[in-house]
């Protein structure tokens, strides 16, 4: 089946400044993909290149399998709902919703119908008409939504579109918004800096930065095996080593991180002894104790420095006798946080639960 | 970058305006009205009472006569009478005249508005360069003389100025086409004194409108044109009232252009004000045609923005 949008080594420059430098994905049917990334990493700017906001330096862009490089964004069959919504302040919610259909000669009784279906669909029944200007940033983000899907296009594109709300509403946001996508089963490309918010919607995501995609994968992929240091940090919080590698053995890597700390962690491919590797532990894999099992591999002794008390769960920045410094988090039982500052404590962590990255 | 500056002016006036408000309220009443005087004494001295006296000249009788040689007076002091309005609006010289007068300012409304949009949505579009460029040449006549200004039209659109020159090379006519001392060089003298003005006001205007709704509205299934009938004009609307509003008062208030571009017919009441005043040296006559010029562009004014009032409500 073919994918209903293919990116094929997108390339912009502004002037001297490379935007986006080569990238390539594929979007599924009925798929959310997140572009996720830093500011100034290209995501918008591979966006606009889709929506036909901007015309490509090289590459192809496809829609339905038809390259749509020059077709005028009029015609490229497309939702968009932009960061800080774009509705009409001359026109009222119902005029707003039904813009697409009135552009493509649909009559004004059938337009009537499929505005309250679309208001319907977001939860906005009996805005018709309101001006926008009447309305909190929340139900503008759901008119903007219902102005996008009404004509069924192609392809939803979404900038940032939950930036502008508060925190809360955001979170609920999130969710309604990625069940409005699934209800409606629209192929998405979805733009944000959030990692929580990627993760959340997304069915694939693809981390970029500084023009570059660095890695395309579920949620689950990039959180758990990140391809490089800087997925590894960007998603989540990490624990991120760097040193030599000094052997090989069953598919297991011994490095040499600062002092006479060696950790052991699976081997990649690219890794022969002597190779200079990171490594990523997510802070939720490494076990506390007092003292260690004396199984448990990759041990480390150190002094608990701060702990920071989040309710369910707590986080404590250990600073290790070799020097270094972890951030450990476990989920709280009890009232308190098991260890205060100045505890004695034992990490250490299963080879598996490392990963090496570049 | 301009419309950096022009918060950055307002959140400025703002900030002024704050705290001239708190020196205003801890001042005593007497202290406040000391600050307005300046204000009031500009007023006072130099529009109110020259406004008043002149008011009370075109209600004096005229002398009568040439008004040249000696014992000459211009209106006859203490005398009260109304025939200069009578007059005014019995003859038709002068009744011509301010339909001629209020004919010109709606055509120069129309020409200078359309113009000015088409300019200052040019300066919307273009890049950070070309929109310099663009408004150096617009404001760029006003950096210069009317007088100037106006002769040099007569250099360009002459007989056998570089428009004539240009058509006859090019073999579009054969013989120059008058294009001076009619409507047309009348029109385009004004509009050139007035179009700097309304591109200015409906540039601002568009440059405050967010691009991103035209974007929106492309992305919905409207071709630019169709984007800029729904979404760009209909925001700019308030910009094209004003710049109507501003160039219909100047054309109706013409006078260099008609005067010098233009011919007898087509002389406008500020041109008769002029003829009245320092010609004949009929000043009761001359501030009567004042008074009518300012009494009926006051009239069409308020008529206007009531009707935009309603339109605004409709």
């Amino acid at each position: 089946m073919k994918p209903r949008i293919r990116v094929t080594n997108l390339v912009k420059c502004f002037g001297s400044v490379t935007a986006v430098a080569g990238i390539s994905f594929d979007v599924g049917e009925g798929e959310f993909v997140s572009l996720l990334g830093p500011s100034g990493c290209g995501k918008t700017t591979t966006l606009r290149c889709i929506g036909g906001y901007e015309t490509p330096s090289a590459g192809t862009i496809e829609i339905r399998g038809r390259v749509v490089n020059d077709v005028p964004i009029h015609q490229r069959d497309i939702g968009m709902v932009f960061q800080n919504y774009a509705l009409f302040p001359h026109k009222t919610v119902g005029d707003n919703v039904g813009f697409a259909l009135k552009m493509r000669g649909v009559r004004k009784e059938e337009r009537r119908v499929r505005v309250a279906e679309a208001l319907t669909l977001v939860e906005m029944v009996g805005y018709e008409d309101r001006y926008p200007a009447q309305l909190s940033a929340g139900q503008r983000q759901r008119v903007a939504l219902a102005r996008a899907l009404i004509h069924r296009p192609s392809v939803l594109l979404l900038d940032e579109p939950l930036a502008n709300l508060d925190r809360r509403l955001r979170e609920t946001m999130r969710v309604e918004l990625k069940l409005i996508q699934e209800r409606v089963g629209i192929s998405t490309i979805f733009v944000t800096h959030d990692q929580e918010e990627a993760l959340v919607m997304s069915d694939r995501i693809a981390v970029m930065e500084g023009g570059h995609i660095h890695q395309l994968g579920t949620p689950a992929e990039v959180y758990n095996r990140p391809a490089t240091g800087f997925v590894a940090t960007f998603i989540g919080e990490t624990n991120f080593l760097e040193g030599d590698v000094t052997a090989l053995e069953d598919g297991l890597a011994r490095v040499r991180v600062a002092g006479d700390l060696v950790v052991i962690v699976a081997a990649t491919d690219g890794c022969r002894p002597g190779s200079h590797v990171g490594i990523s532990v997510r802070p939720e894999r490494i076990e506390i104790g007092l003292e260690a099992p004396a199984s448990a591999s990759n041990v480390v002794s150190g002094i608990v420095e701060f702990v920071t008390y989040l309710g369910s769960t707590a986080s404590y920045r250990v600073l290790a006798s070799a020097g270094a410094r972890f951030h450990v988090m476990k989920p709280v039982v009890g009232e308190r946080a098991a260890f205060a500052e100045g505890d004695r404590v034992a990490l250490w962590w299963e080879p598996e639960r490392g990963r090496i990255v570049v | 970058m301009s419309e950096q500056v022009a918060s950055l002016a307002i959140k400025t006036g703002a900030r002024v305006r704050a705290r001239i408000g708190v020196a205003v309220a801890r001042a005593s009443r007497y202290q406040r009205s000391l600050l307005l005087s300046p204000v009031a004494v500009f007023l006072l001295g130099f529009f109110l009472f020259p406004f008043i006296s002149l008011f009370r000249v075109s209600l004096a009788r005229n002398p009568g006569g040439t008004g040249y040689g000696e014992g000459t007076r211009f209106y006859v002091p203490g005398t009260w009478t109304l025939d200069n309005y009578l007059r005014f609006f019995s003859d038709p010289y002068f009744v011509q005249m301010a339909a001629f007068t209020i004919e010109l300012g709606i055509i120069v409304a129309v020409v200078t508005t359309v113009v000015s949009y088409a300019v200052a949505y040019q300066i919307y579009r273009a890049g950070a360069l070309l929109k310099s460029v663009l408004l150096l040449v617009v404001i760029l006549p006003k950096f210069t003389n009317v007088l100037v200004l106006m002769y040099g039209l007569l250099v360009v659109f002459g007989s056998s100025g570089l428009v004539n020159k240009f058509l006859q090379a090019v073999r579009l006519v054969d013989e120059p086409i008058p294009m001076l001392f009619n409507l047309f060089s009348v029109v385009l003298g004004q509009t050139i004194l007035v179009l700097p003005y309304c591109v200015l006001v409906i540039a601002a205007v568009l440059h405050a409108i967010d691009t991103s709704l035209s974007e929106a509205a492309q992305g919905l299934g409207a071709s630019r044109a169709r984007a800029f009938w729904e979404v760009t004009l209909p925001l700019s609307l308030p910009a094209v009232w004003v710049s109507l509003l501003l160039s219909f008062m100047w054309g109706m208030g013409a006078f260099a252009a008609p005067y010098l571009l233009g011919n007898p017919d087509l002389y406008t009441l500020a041109v008769e004000v002029d003829r009245q005043t320092n010609w004949r040296l009929n000043w009761a006559m001359g501030a009567t045609v004042a008074f009518v010029l300012m009494g009926t562009v006051t009239v069409l004014m308020l008529a206007y923005s009531r009707m935009q009032r309603e339109g605004a409500r409709a």
